[in-house]
């Protein structure tokens, strides 16, 4: 008899393992596993134990090395997923991929990023790592897995949170919550095994222990750091493309300094326009405006969310200038600025 | 595996993996002798073992044996000189140690 049970679990290592534990406890023995699947099949119930391990550091041929060891040593052994990807023909993309190098094709070592072991219970215990500096080094890479999905993950629902100040969007919002709540479930496992590390530092204190050199903690940060580049690409990425339809223009050696109540921008030739949202509450405003032309048309407008026309320009020269602007009550006002072959910039502050 | 920087000392994973192949081991063979010959106070885990036997092959204190039968997947392992050395070192600095600690915890004046 089999079954195909669906799951997914945030606590991949320690979550993942109880379960299929419990799960052999009960009389079923895993038999295969897809991304999001594990086929059981009947056996003795108690008749074999799991363990799982944390391998996506390493090359593929060094896993594969690892995989084909345990294997020597009469243990069963199953690759399985962190990620869940999409397909599109053979090469794989991992919506929050850790590097480049993992989103090209398959076969590889996408997907296999864990590795879970079968065996045969003969009431010994099943551990894999029983020496102190290596259980420490398990458990600091594995802490350092959980951190870096829930770092990536949270990093990602707080730039989908900010870009929501400028370009309002219920996606992002969205967006944002399902990136907090999934970074927050990898926060969990990850402070749990970061607590095991504090533990069995104390313990290496007095025995046997070896600290990890220099280069080695050089070498570890590498991958954390490319994972740190590409992520902030894949989001300037989006968040470039989700401002393309706020926004339409082509521009020439721009600039541009946006942040709080400023936003700076110059270039050498700006077709098309640019909008900013600004929230203002009741109350009299300054926007402090300074245009710099040197060819071409600039026009400069101020309006609210229902269509008040707080500041129209057309035409402006090089100039500064301020404009007043009363507001009965908290209004959503779009800057917008309309170029035509216009060469020099704007500089817009408001209090 | 590396050697405890402060005293030289080796871990009781790298000397007992060094002693178990001065003859040929393989994998599961280290595994069983370590166990053996501790009465089953040290069970290595095989991810340890994994980590211990590749440092080792790395400081070429033990060498990989050509497969003799074909067809065979177990890879095995012999001790090399340079083990040989660091194994007769590790031996000469517990022996020192026993020494000493048998004569303090008899009671014995220093």
């Amino acid at each position: 008899m089999r079954k195909r049970v669906v799951r997914y679990f945030f606590d991949f290592t320690d979550g993942q393992e109880k379960w299929l534990n419990e799960m052999a406890a009960a009389g079923w023995r895993l038999v295969k596993c897809g991304q999001l699947t594990y086929d059981f099949e009947r056996c003795e119930p108690g008749e074999y134990e799991y363990a799982v391990e944390f391998v996506a550091d390493q090359s593929y041929a060094k896993s594969q090395d690892y995989k084909a060891f345990l294997e020597s040593m009469g243990y069963k052994t199953f690759y399985k997923n962190i990620n869940v990807g999409l397909y599109i023909g053979k090469v794989k993309w991992r919506p929050w991929g850790e590097g480049a190098g993992q989103m090209t094709t398959a076969p590889g070592s996408f997907q296999k990023e864990l590795i879970i072991v079968e065996k045969k219970k003969d009431g010994k215990p099943f551990e894999l790592h029983t020496d102190l500096t290596d259980s420490l080094a398990l458990y600091r890479k594995t802490c350092m897995a959980y951190f870096w999905y829930a770092g990536g993950m949270l990093a990602l629902a707080l730039m989908l949170l900010l870009s929501t100040v400028w370009m309002p969007s219920v996606y992002s919002l969205l967006g944002a919550g399902l990136c907090g709540v999934l970074g927050f479930r990898w926060l969990i496992p990850g402070v749990k095994t970061s607590r095991k590390v504090r533990r069995l530092k104390e313990e290496a204190t007095t025995n046997e222990y070896e600290a990890p050199s220099m280069k080695k903690k050089v070498l570890d940060m590498i991958p954390i750091a490319a994972g740190a580049i590409v992520l902030a690409a894949v989001v300037y990425g989006a968040l470039y493309l989700s401002g393309a339809q706020f926004d339409s223009y082509s521009a020439r050696g721009m600039l541009q300094l946006s942040w709080g109540n400023h936003w700076h921008v110059s270039y050498k030739e700006l077709n098309g326009y640019k909008q900013r949202r600004v929230t203002l509450d009741e109350g009299t405003h300054t926007f402090t405006i300074e245009i710099t032309t040197n060819a071409g048309e600039l026009d400069l407008s101020i309006t609210g969310e229902d269509g008040t026309v707080y500041y129209q320009g057309s035409g402006l020269p090089t100039s500064a200038f301020e404009v007043q602007v009363d507001i009965a009550a908290r209004d959503k006002l779009t800057l917008r600025v309309d170029a035509e072959g216009h060469s020099g910039g704007y500089k817009i502050r408001w209090e | 595996m590396r050697d405890n920087t402060a005293g030289g000392a080796l871990t009781e994973t790298t000397f007992l993996v060094l002693l178990s192949t001065y003859t040929p081991n393989h994998g599961y063979g280290i595994m069983q002798f370590i166990e053996r010959v501790t009465n089953g106070r040290v069970i290595l885990g095989a991810g340890t073992l994994y980590g211990a036997i590749n440092a080792l092959l790395k400081k070429k204190w033990i060498a990989p044996v050509e497969n003799i039968e074909p067809g065979s997947n177990k890879k095995e392992y012999v001790i090399t000189d340079l083990g040989k050395q660091m194994a007769q070192k590790e031996l000469n600095r517990l022996s020192e140690l026993y020494g000493l600690a048998s004569r303090i915890i008899g009671g014995e004046p220093l």
